[in-house]
């Protein structure tokens, strides 16, 4: 990786632990400003946490981390109003109408009356949720909470954006909505996108930069072609290098043999 | 057949419900909370010993009629504690619904709530033997079974189909507001046992319960039991019950079909875009989003609109004392606030996190849910004052402004112990049929209670005291001792925004893993 790009995202040793599991290990993430980076890993890696730890929503237990320059640990404020955050479930208040609900949060992230409702207007549209923009919360579908959720955080139009599973429980139409969205803002290259996902298609289509974890810790980083190189020089797949790295701890599996024979 | 593993399971979520889900410990919890439910039940009992022996069939009447509307009540309130099958989730699984909907009937009298409510019916039987001799305590013994059965059997009809009848937060919430009314009687009908009303106040409340189906044949009867006739009825009855029951499964398959259908309908819908909610610049956005969600919670608006009912009714008990009901109304709404203000995070379920995603100060997040809470005791003192204006009562000036001194020294104590229990205790309020009560911190649900407790003593105390010393004419004293309480209690309050607000980020973890469990539901 390119060590001389600024960094939207820097972390060092970043540590968290439930009790006395470590959900993340040691995790020193570099995250170049601009960048697409995807941060995939299997089930229970740590991805989940190591966003919930960067956006605020948890604190490490150990380590440190700089998000666009501003201290984790100290400068919280300063970075929620840069960045974005679709986290993972549902983060609505349900008793709002998605356009309340839209201003509501662009109102919070400091723009004024007149601005957060054209904007809000024109994220409903591009998104599809016009026609249920005076519906509430409560009775949107899973799918259109999500486009919610992504309206939300770019209405300020961040420097920085997480995705925690963005595609996740959403149909083929909406997946593929968001996935041109988030090219157009990759082609921009102004704002950095931080991705977790388990369709690896979409992150190695998208994603500019990689990094893999797995167990808690950081098992490899790197541009998306130096990932997909390796040691050995060797070009594969995403998805092959991405089995190659998670499976070296995980053995042998049973076969599962008696799966279709007779009960 | 999975009956046993069904019934191992049934045991499991029974023996859970009594527990709060705790592993450890759990034969020492279900005892121990066993034994609770069935003290208070048996608190109650003699109600239901006294309706029978000094009114017989009329009082019979009415017993029946009450526990059932009681145990129906907290059955469908706590969803039988989440020990039912829900058979909207059991339908993935390769179980007749007609073996869930059996067991979930045959379970009903080995619940949660039957602990409560047995000794109430052990004391119908006691009652009858008292009033009318053995046979007429068997006989009763039999029309308890099938009050059971039937109520079994109702309870399970509604769960069946809660999905379709009670998805409107409005409804349930016009439900409970009936409940607690009907909750009310029996405080009623025992101050006027005594009377000479009595005989015909429980004669009127008897044709009351007539829609009942336990009531049937009893109405009527005004000193001696047609028991022998009502039984009959009874198990007749029972049969149809346990039939649409069993019915309800096809209730259960229309409901599932009916889905999509519905969803498509609410697409449908044409866009209603609210515009400018949120547009004025002197409005703090987190204010008005607060009021906009309260308005849209019927449980919050009614339990706060449906004050004038308990007040009216101190307003009839105390009518020769006013000022009696003036302190009590007080006390009505300073256990209200107690409610409002220990859980002022329960409605924001999973949006709980963009408190902390988005750039706001927490101190202001602490303060609006704060100025909620006070919003809404102005709202029910307003209609406490309209109420008694109604009922053309006189407001005893000195009282009235005593008990809202009261109240304003109450309110702030409650905000500074709410404001910690509403993240430490935080309960998602997303109850809905079929579910179980959410897990409580003892400490944490107990504290605004003493706090409440506290209040009192520190307010009473002081002026029991001035007019112990100083008589009827130290009313200014008083006065000024408990403006002095109050402002001290606002004081407290207003120091204490900050500590309340470093908490609310120390702890949000904790806060959302507590409301953001049960977003799924929503």
């Amino acid at each position: 990786m390119d060590d001389s790009n600024p960094l939207a995202v820097e972390t060092q040793d970043l540590t968290r632990a439930f009790g006395g599991y470590l959900a993340v290990n040691n995790v020193s993430l570099r995250v170049p400003v601009g960048s697409f980076y995807g941060f995939v890993g299997p089930n229970g890696a740590g991805k989940s946490t190591t966003i919930n730890m960067l956006t605020g929503l948890r604190s490490p237990s150990g380590g440190s981390a700089r998000v666009l320059g501003y201290d984790l640990a100290t400068q919280a404020l300063e970075i929620k109003r840069r960045i974005g955050v679709v986290p993972e479930g549902s983060h609505l208040f349900e008793r709002l109408t998605a356009a309340e609900h839209l201003q509501f949060v662009g109102r919070l992230y400091g723009l004024d009356a007149a601005t957060a409702a054209r904007r809000t207007a024109e994220l409903l549209e591009t998104m599809g949720l016009a026609a249920d923009a005076g519906k509430l919360v409560a009775a949107h579908s899973h799918g259109m909470r999500k486009k919610l959720a992504l309206c939300c955080a770019l209405i300020h139009s961040p420097s920085l954006i997480f995705l925690d599973e963005p595609f996740e429980g959403i149909d083929a139409v909406a997946t593929n909505h968001i996935r041109e969205l988030l090219a157009r803002l990759r082609a921009r290259g102004r704002t950095t996108i931080f991705l977790t996902s388990h369709v690896l298609e979409v992150v190695e289509r998208l994603c500019t930069h990689i990094g893999v974890i797995d167990h808690g810790r950081l098992v490899a980083q790197g541009s998306l072609d130096e990932l997909r190189r390796g040691a050995d020089g060797r070009e594969r797949s995403l998805e092959e290098r991405f089995i190659e790295l998670v499976s070296r701890d995980h053995g042998e599996r049973p076969g599962l043999d008696w799966l279709g024979a007779e009960a | 057949m999975p009956i046993r593993l069904l019934l191992t399971l049934k045991l499991r979520l029974l023996t859970r419900s009594l527990t709060a889900g705790q592993r450890q410990g759990s034969i020492l919890w279900t005892t121990v909370t066993g034994g609770v439910v069935f003290f208070l039940g048996l608190m109650f009992s003699p109600i239901s010993y006294l309706a029978v022996t000094q009114f017989g069939g009329s009082g019979l009447l009415v017993a029946f009629g009450f526990i059932q509307i009681g145990w129906l009540a907290t059955s469908l309130m706590f969803g039988t504690f989440g020990e039912a099958f829900p058979l909207y989730r059991m339908r993935r699984y390769p179980v007749s619904p007609l073996l869930l909907q059996t067991l979930n009937v045959v379970a009903f009298p080995f619940s949660a709530a039957a602990i409560f409510f047995a000794p109430s019916l052990g004391a119908t039987v006691l009652g009858a033997g008292t009033h009318a001799g053995l046979w007429a305590a068997c006989v009763t013994a039999a029309g308890v079974l099938l009050l059971v059965a039937l109520t079994g059997a109702l309870v399970q009809v509604v769960l069946a189909s809660e999905a379709r009848l009670l998805r409107s937060d409005w409804v349930r919430g016009v439900a409970t507001v009936v409940f607690s009314v009907v909750a009310l009687l029996p405080s009623l009908l025992g101050s006027r046992l005594d009377s000479d009303q009595g005989t015909g106040f429980v004669a009127t409340l008897a044709t009351a319960v007539r829609w009942l189906p336990t009531a049937s044949l009893l109405v009527g009867d005004t000193g001696h039991m047609a028991l022998a006739l009502g039984a009959s009825a009874l198990l007749a009855l029972a049969l149809v019950w346990i039939g649409a029951a069993v019915a309800s499964r096809a209730s259960l398959e229309s409901e599932v079909e009916s889905r999509p259908r519905r969803a498509a309908t609410l697409a449908g819908d044409p866009p209603r875009v609210s515009s400018g909610r949120f547009s004025s610049e002197r409005l703090s956005p987190l204010l008005v989003r607060e009021f906009t969600s309260m308005v849209r919670r019927p449980s919050l608006m009614l339990s706060m609109l449906s004050v004038p009912i308990p007040v009216a009714w101190l307003i009839s008990m105390q009518r020769s004392h006013p000022e009696r009901w003036v302190y009590m109304a007080a006390v009505l709404v300073a256990f209200g606030a107690v409610g409002h203000s220990t859980n002022q995070f329960s409605f924001d379920l999973g949006g709980v996190r963009l408190y902390f995603l988005l750039p706001v100060d927490p101190r202001r997040v602490v303060l609006t849910k704060n100025v909620l809470c006070m919003t809404i005791v102005v709202v029910e003192v307003l209609l406490i004052v309209a109420t008694a204006t109604v009922f053309r009562l006189p407001l005893p000036w000195l009282p009235a402004i005593l008990a809202m001194v009261g109240l304003l020294t109450a309110l702030p104590v409650q905000l500074v112990i709410g404001n910690r229990s509403s993240v430490i205790n935080a309960v998602p309020a997303t109850w809905r049929m079929g579910m179980r009560p959410p897990r409580m911190d003892t400490r944490a649900a107990v504290a605004p209670m003493l706090g409440l407790a506290g209040v009192a003593v520190a307010v009473i105390a002081p002026l029991v005291l001035v007019h112990w010393i100083a008589g009827e004419r130290a009313r200014g004293i008083q006065l000024g001792v408990v403006l002095f309480e109050c402002a001290a209690a606002w004081a407290l309050w207003y120091f204490s925004l900050d500590r309340a607000a470093r908490r609310l980020v120390s702890r949000r973890e904790q806060l959302i893993a507590a409301l953001a469990t049960n977003e799924a539901s929503e």
